[in-house]
């Protein structure tokens, strides 16, 4: 079975859906205009054709921009867009809805529930209202926010500071038992609730995040979640910067594997200045092998902390010494341990050298499958652990895809579903490893294919090592004027012709061709994507970064509704929520 | 008794899975792309296993580890090799700057402020160049912009002071 190309996409979709939009054309993937009041009608055909994912849900600021409104073929000041996915079959559409300042858009929640989450982000950062949300409140943002600022005439700086957050929460409750509680609460009265407040600064919440329970017993029967704790506006910084100065930025998304983050965007970029075939093997080959080994990384972290969490320390002692080993490789391969910042348009900043090769050589050979065997032998055969973990936050496959489930979570439901594999960016082609897949889609289930993911990786980083070619770091070709070449230093500091190409590139920088682009791939926890629009300077009109905790971490409070108190901390460990990533 | 639990909950699962998606790939429930080569890592515990014979088997494990090499070291005492072009804090070599500012321009926070002076043999020196270390992020493109190689990065990372934070010129141009 063959895969069908975006033409054949286009047109099947343009059959499906005559009549719903406006305007079509086929850029990156196939893109619909569609006005706001046919979009409920749009997603139904969508879904009857089999499109089971929203995967990311965002608006976008076109202001007093022309130009950009013609590019899009839209008329007003907003747009929101929407990307959807079909797996397993790898089909992907894009659905341009314009909206102008003050109306609403019919939300997207009833049929893709994942949407839940993305139509909040959006109603706080741009102010667009979505009727028939269930629950549409700030989400990053205070309760009491004034302004809006996605918006292009909110300033950077912010209007006013705000001291302390006001937040009113929202249950989501088990079905059954959604009568209303009588007020006040008295934990000691039969048949009461107790509301019990977790974080922001919990030592099972990895990262700053509030969880609000509300318990009958020991039982959770409501569930809300706080978030934007560490909500830094990179997506509204990166307006202000260069395009190369966003790749330190995407170090502090997913801090625990930073340099995925880096090569993702790297990769984007350059794709989109269709420069991809003329980067040097060797770059290549070091992304995959750098990339692969901070995988590792982070699931050490995540199995690790979900062990600590359910009271087994040991564990997390062998794992974090290979974490240890793997950052010793990053200090040598890059200059830093964890916001590596390690690669550049056109190739990688640093090469790698005879003695961290052999670090690697020696990490992927003994002290991955050794710290894996010791891992396995404490906590894969022991029933404590198995106990605590099986059927704990089970969710299903049908459910995983619908909430926008990627990466290692989705796996753990049944679905073999890897970009890398799918889609094949970088080299991953040419590597061959398995997709490990479990069935439960149980804590346990996610735990084993971290685990089996850690071998898989390593495998990769074999093979890499084994054919690292030899033809330079950086790309060599001139002919690409949008991508300058820094030449190297020893010239730039004897030499006239070299030190005029340094001044003319860091001048003029990175930009690339007006309009806009999207590319994803697989991060350690799922699918971590960028979508750019360019206006033909050297700062982007806007980056939108598709996190791929978002969407698991809204799924979160289904996961653990009906479950004991204690086992959230399993649930949350297995999910590997990163508040950097989560609140950008 | 958890054994058969497992076994039916899973193939009740797997049932569940192929009534809803229609077309599995396989009989175990598994959707998969159809040129995805996957590995079903599954299991279900054995006896021994709800026994809690293997889990104290894992006694095993800890009683090797405690034999073998420690493999921390002890800090301050001991410390670990760097490399040299390491992105620690910043070194500044004043005879080579040439107050440009192609530093304070490429970097992405905008800590790095200079003002320059006429120089007789370079036309310009760096009168004053700060850098707010509170704010950097160590990307080191401030390094990579430098023309003339007079702003490095170094290998300490032992950022400490009992004040202030923002490096002055006398304070970047102390070899560390």
């Amino acid at each position: 079975m063959g895969r069908k190309t975006n033409q054949e996409i286009f047109e099947k979709i343009s059959l499906i859906c005559k009549g719903l939009f406006t305007k079509s054309r086929v850029r990156d993937i196939p893109e619909f205009v569609v006005p706001k009041e046919n979009i409920i009608e749009l997603e139904k055909r969508l879904k009857q054709d089999g499109f089971n994912m929203i995967l990311d849900l965002f608006g976008v600021d076109f202001y007093d921009n022309q130009k950009l409104k013609d590019y899009a073929e839209v008329n007003s000041r907003f747009a929101i867009i929407y990307h959807f996915l079909k797996i397993p079959d790898n089909e992907r559409i894009r659905v341009i809805v314009p909206v102008e300042d003050g109306e609403s858009v019919p939300s997207s929640c009833s049929l893709f529930i994942g949407a839940d989450w993305f139509e909040r982000e959006v109603f706080d950062l741009f102010g667009i209202k979505f009727d028939g949300h269930p629950d549409l409140r700030r989400i990053f943002l205070p309760e009491d926010y004034e302004g809006y600022p996605l918006r292009k005439d909110f300033p950077t700086k912010g209007v006013k500071e705000y001291i302390g957050t006001k937040y009113t929460p929202n249950f989501v409750r088990l079905k059954d038992r959604n009568k209303k509680h009588t007020e006040p609460l008295d934990p000691f009265e039969e048949g009461s609730r107790m509301v019990v407040n977790v974080g922001p600064t919990h030592p099972a919440t990895h990262g700053t995040f509030r969880m609000i329970f509300e318990l009958e017993g020991e039982d959770i029967v409501g569930v809300d979640l706080e978030i934007g704790y560490l909500h830094r506006g990179v997506e509204k910084n990166s307006e202000n910067m260069r395009w190369e100065d966003f790749i330190p930025m995407t170090d502090r998304l997913n801090y625990l594997s930073a340099y995925l983050n880096n090569m993702i965007y790297t990769e984007m970029i350059e794709r989109w200045c269709g420069i991809w075939d003329d980067v040097p093997a060797r770059a290549k080959f070091i992304r995959v092998i750098l990339g692969e080994l901070s995988r590792i990384a982070d699931h050490c972290v995540s199995i690790g902390t979900m062990a600590v969490d359910l009271g087994a320390l040991t564990p997390f002692w062998y794992l974090f010494r290979l974490r240890e080993e793997i950052y010793t490789v990053f200090e040598w391969a890059v200059g830093a341990r964890l916001t590596t910042s390690g690669t550049a348009f056109g190739g990688v900043r640093k090469d790698l050298d005879e003695k961290t090769i052999n670090h690697i050589n020696y990490i992927v050979d003994k002290l991955v499958p050794e710290v894996i065997r010791d891992v396995d032998g404490l906590l894969t055969k022991n029933r404590i652990f198995i106990d605590r973990t099986r059927g704990v936050g089970k969710i299903s496959a049908r459910d995983a895809i619908e909430w926008g489930f990627t990466g290692p979570s989705l796996r753990g439901s049944g679905v073999a579903w890897d970009i890398r594999k799918v889609a094949p960016y970088g080299l991953y082609e040419e590597f061959d490893f398995d997709v490990p897949v479990a069935t439960e889609g149980d804590v346990y289930s996610r735990y084993l294919v971290r685990m089996e993911e850690m071998l898989q990786s390593a495998r990769i980083v074999k093979q890499a090592l084994k054919n690292l070619p030899d033809d330079g770091i950086m790309i060599k070709s001139d002919k690409f004027a949008n991508i300058p070449r820094l030449p190297e230093k020893k010239y730039v500091y004897t030499q006239i012709e070299p030190l005029i190409h340094h001044f003319k590139g860091m001048v003029e920088g990175v930009v690339p061709p007006f309009g806009w682009y999207y590319f994803g791939g697989e991060a350690a926890n799922g699918e971590l994507g960028y979508f750019a629009i360019s206006y033909g300077k050297r700062t982007p009109w806007r980056i939108r970064i598709r996190p791929p905790c978002f969407a698991i971490y809204q799924a979160f409070r289904h996961m653990v509704l009906g479950h004991k108190l204690a086992d959230f901390v399993a649930v949350l460990g297995s999910i590997n929520v990163i508040a950097g990533e989560l609140d950008r | 008794m958890k054994l058969l639990k497992h076994k039916k909950l899973s193939k009740k699962l797997n049932l569940f899975i192929m009534l809803e998606k229609g077309s599995p790939t396989e009989a175990t429930g598994i959707i998969a792309p159809p040129e995805t080569r996957y590995k079903n890592v599954e299991r279900t515990p054995s006896l021994t296993e709800n026994l809690y014979v293997k889990a104290i088997e894992g006694f095993k494990v800890t009683i090797k580890n405690l034999f073998q090499k420690k493999v921390t070291i002890r800090y301050p005492e001991e410390r670990k090799e760097l490399p040299k072009d390491y992105r620690g804090r910043h070194y500044l070599d004043t005879e080579k700057c040439v107050a440009c500012e192609f530093c304070a321009a490429a970097c992405p926070v905008n800590i790095i402020f200079i003002a320059g002076e006429p120089h007789p043999e370079k036309i310009r020196h760096p009168r004053i160049f700060n850098i707010d270390i509170l704010k950097c992020i160590f990307c080191g493109y401030c390094v990579e912009a430098c023309p003339t190689g007079a702003l490095q990065m170094t290998d300490v990372y032992e950022l400490y002071s009992p004040e202030r934070f923002i490096l002055t010129i006398d304070e970047l141009a102390r070899k560390p």
